[in-house]
């Protein structure tokens, strides 16, 4: 007992170390077929498909509509714009081949400065390419620019990615005549079963998350081909199941980042940044009304939290959300917070080698103090709680050490971040005990792969006291709880883990009622210790389990479901530092060494916790110096595989060194905070900023390729 | 020689994990999507160039991404499959190492992952870290940055070269 705070080893390991997952294309029902979807090769085109045998078209799901799938006119290359049916995957692609579609090309438009003029509408149904335009000011921006000693001005790229988890999507859909069964590779079961509701307009649907093979927000939200499926089960006899390559899934799902920002800084000779304007571009490709959803919020996110965890009193930014002829992009990892922090500390980088004041130094003249926290950054959002002048503090001895270890060409850097994660609106936690004295966690959110279940079962052993082996945690499965949101935005242990707690010490509360009942005393009476209930007086005790086993007899229910709402997200923050090796002849850059500092308030499970930051980081540093979705003049994915888009080896990654404070806790009853995005969020601006103190070049795009650096 | 139609089913025999397996297939069918059909559903698809190594088995004691080789190529081999890797309920080192070190976490690479730990440590019983990072360069992982990978499969090599558990004969 005492789990919370303790590298407890996972429960989920044990099957998935011997193959016993299950995942969505491991489910089979009889009689299914293989569906594949006939993708777009144009940008924009009129389009015409002959409908033969075993071929749908966009008519069939979604009648006078391009979306999901594009009945007349597509958007992007990959949009599906038919379904084929087949009784394997070998057939389904043979069947492919021989679907007829006529295009006839309209004009498209690629770059989002180009699409905000308007010239050429990314669809005909469009009034404008630009979907979201909003305005943050406070102080006076003009005038403190005016003011400044210095100003500084530049372009800055946060390129596209592709999410590219291991597993892709997929999902198996079964119509039994009253009931739509829907198992799919998502990150939420509850969530993606509303949009199916609100899609077919017909409640009595089931989702199952099964084993999941990772998404990073590429499976947050429901994609065309899972509607498609849906629609197309319920009027047809026989289970489908929809599983896409590699290429496919490339070309079409999970990319994500894609900003561009334009900025002037006004900052003192003492380095002091007094006042930052810009203007923040999303691309969010094309209009599929589920991503631009899902991007335009992450690109508001960007603008509130441009300046970072400093102080900075006179800002105006400008952000536009733009539609584009390319892929929709959706959330990937951090969802719109990496793309801010890495505009901040790009620029304040250049400001310190502008004045050449230490890094840290910078930094400690701008961050926000500790008696400033609650703090308001003016843009809508709210630290909570920290201390970013100590945290700096404990990064510069460390700091110190790196330069010390680099040599020639080796180059250090560093960059700070401040966060928001857990996101409400509200998350559900089912604790039940069964007659036999069985503990049954279930959780709203939808783990897959960051290790939540062993989290849960931590904080529900300590609230019941019992050993973490006799608590049982579940998930995915719309049938088994009242309901959930997901598990995205770092909010899982933090929001979810909340729920769990307060489930669990209400079941606690009723096995201390049947307790109560079993002894003739009041609940007052009682004490629970390491599982047991005990007579304060008497010392007269009961088991834990007869407990449970005589509230069934008591008519004391031992179910419990808590819903956990949420108004404000929290803020963890941290500084990261590596020591980078870049080869001055072939413009090669690696990392050698990594080392974090992060405050997530209170840690859970520790080895958890760090394995989300190295898995983050890497991905981090992946967006640096390794991966780039691009595409060619003709619209076109040029990096449609794993061996074009840079996807990291154990080769190209460095040893990780993580440590953790525990400053400033969340207002959660599990007082943490969240960890699952921080490394993305964080990595890519401190690999950067290592490459341009070495290079002396400013960098304004990624990956830091070759050419440029050489 | 032996001639197959197109559409002609071919019967092949093989070995998964030391049980004798009868399998007819159309010969374009991939190994892969056999031995996932057999129910050794823990060898998963990550790609469809041969970059991820997610479908990596031991074939006659060689590390093969089962997604570039025909099921009617593997007529008359052995394979080892992560499912055959834990003996009567035991784990076996490397997926003990695993468990213990946090090497996976959506654990979708795991069984390709831990195929090719037992390959390179049959090869290399001892190896360093940069053989090791080189060792599974074949295969990729999103999750877990690859740290804890390396620091399980260090682990493995020292338990199994203190004999707690020797390698099955295959």
């Amino acid at each position: 007992m005492g789990y919370i705070g303790k590298p407890i080893k996972r429960i989920e390991d044990p099957r998935l170390i011997r193959g016993r997952g299950t995942y969505v294309d491991d489910i089979e029902l009889p009689g299914i077929k293989f569906v594949a979807f006939v993708r777009s090769t144009k940008p924009h085109a009129k389009v015409r498909v002959k409908k033969t045998q075993g071929v749908f078209t966009g008519e069939d799901v979604n009648p006078g509509s391009d979306f999901p799938i594009a009945s007349k006119e597509t958007t992007y290359v990959g949009q599906p714009v038919a379904v084929v049916l087949a009784n394997d995957r070998y057939e389904a692609y043979d069947l492919l081949e021989s679907v007829e579609v006529e295009y006839e090309d309209l004009p498209y438009v690629l770059d989002p400065f180009d699409a905000m003029k308007n010239e050429v509408k990314v669809y005909t149904g469009l009034s404008s390419n630009i979907y979201l335009e909003k305005n943050f000011v406070k102080g006076s921006p003009e005038l403190a620019m005016d003011k400044a000693d210095f100003v500084l001005e530049g372009e800055l790229v946060n390129q596209r990615l592709i999410a590219s988890p291991l597993e892709t999507r997929g999902a198996v859909a079964y119509f039994d005549g009253q009931r739509l069964n829907f198992w799919s590779s998502t990150q939420s079961a509850h969530y993606l079963r509303r949009n199916l509701v609100n899609f077919l307009g017909f409640q009595n649907v089931r989702v199952v998350q099964p084993d999941v093979g990772g998404a990073f927000g590429s499976k947050i939200i429901t994609h065309p081909e899972e509607y498609a499926l849906a629609k197309l089960t319920m009027k047809l006899p026989y289970p489908l199941k929809w599983i896409p390559t590699r290429t496919e899934e490339m070309i079409s799902a999970g990319h994500g980042r894609d900003k561009r920002f334009k900025f002037k800084v006004g900052f003192t000779k003492e380095g002091k940044i007094v006042s930052l304007i810009g203007t923040i571009v999303g691309d969010l490709g094309a209009p599929y009304p589920d991503a631009n959803d899902d991007e335009s919020g992450n690109v508001l996110s960007t603008a509130r939290m441009i300046l970072g965890p400093y102080d900075i009193p006179n800002a105006s930014i400008i952000a536009f959300a733009v539609h584009t002829n390319k892929t929709p992009t959706t959330s990937y990892r951090g969802a719109g917070r990496p793309e801010a922090t890495y505009f901040i500390e790009r620029i304040v980088n250049m400001i310190s080698n502008e004045l050449k004041l230490d890094p840290i130094e910078v930094r400690l003249r701008n961050v926000v103090r500790p008696n400033q926290m609650p703090y308001d950054n003016g843009f809508g959002i709210v630290y909570d709680s920290g201390d970013y002048v100590k945290i700096l503090e404990d990064a510069k001895p460390i700091y110190e050490e790196l330069k010390k270890e680099a040599g020639e060409n080796y180059c250090v850097g560093l960059a700070m971040y401040v966060e928001i994660t857990g996101f409400g609106p509200w998350e559900v936690a089912r604790v039940l005990a069964k007659s036999d004295g069985k503990i049954i966690a279930i959780t709203g959110s939808g783990p897959h792969g960051q290790g939540d279940g062993t989290a849960f079962a931590q904080i529900v052993a300590d609230v019941l006291q019992v050993p973490i082996e006799d608590v049982e945690v579940r998930w995915g499965d719309t049938d088994v709880i009242e309901d959930g949101i997901g598990t995205w935005g770092s909010r899982t242990v933090t929001v979810g883990g909340s729920a769990m707690l307060e489930a669990s010490k209400e079941l606690k509360r009723r096995i201390l009622e049947s307790a109560g009942k079993m002894l003739n005393a009041d609940v007052e009476e009682l004490e629970y210790n390491d599982g047991k209930i005990v007579h304060k007086v008497t010392k007269k005790e009961v088991s834990l389990v007869d407990a449970i086993k005589f509230a069934y007899r008591a008519g004391i229910s031992l179910d419990v479901t808590y819903v956990y709402p949420v108004s404000k997200p929290t803020s963890p923050y941290g500084v990261h530092m590596a020591l980078v090796k870049v080869d001055k002849e072939t413009g090669e850059v690696k990392v050698v060494k990594y080392i974090g500092i992060d405050d997530v308030g209170a840690v859970i499970n520790p080895m958890l916790a760090e394995g989300q930051i190295r898995g983050g980081v890497m991905q981090g540093i992946a967006q640096a110096i390794y991966e780039s979705a691009r595409f060619s003049e003709e619209g076109v994915l040029l990096t449609s595989n794993l061996s074009d888009y840079g996807f990291p080896t154990a080769v190209e990654s460095p040893r990780i060194e993580w440590k953790y404070v525990e400053r400033g806790f969340s207002n959660h009853p599990t007082k943490s905070k969240g960890i699952g995005e921080a490394g993305a969020v964080v990595a890519t601006p401190v690999i950067v900023n290592a490459v341009e103190n070495c290079v002396g070049k400013r960098i304004a795009s990624m990956p830091s390729s070759l050419g440029e650096l050489v | 020689m032996k001639v197959y139609e197109k559409d002609q089913k071919v019967k092949i025999h093989f070995k998964v994990n030391g049980q004798d397996v009868e399998y007819e297939t159309e010969p374009r069918k991939l190994l892969v999507h056999a031995l996932r059909e057999l129910g050794f559903t823990g060898v998963h698809i990550g790609c469809d160039t041969s970059n991820c190594g997610a479908c990596t088995v031991i074939m006659n004691g060689k590390s093969v991404k089962s997604c570039t080789v025909l099921a009617v190529e593997a007529d008359g081999s052995e394979i080892l499959t992560v499912e055959g890797l834990a003996k009567d309920g035991k784990l076996h080192p490397i997926q003990e190492a695993f468990w213990e070190k946090h090497a996976l976490q959506c654990g979708y690479c795991t069984p390709g992952m831990i195929m090719e730990a037992y390959w390179l440590l049959k090869e290399k019983p001892d190896p360093t870290e940069e053989e090791i990072r080189e060792g599974i360069s074949g295969n990729l992982c999103r999750c877990t940055g690859y740290q804890n990978i390396v620091e399980a499969v260090k682990l493995a090599s020292q338990k199994l070269r203190l004999g707690q558990t020797p390698y099955q004969r295959q």
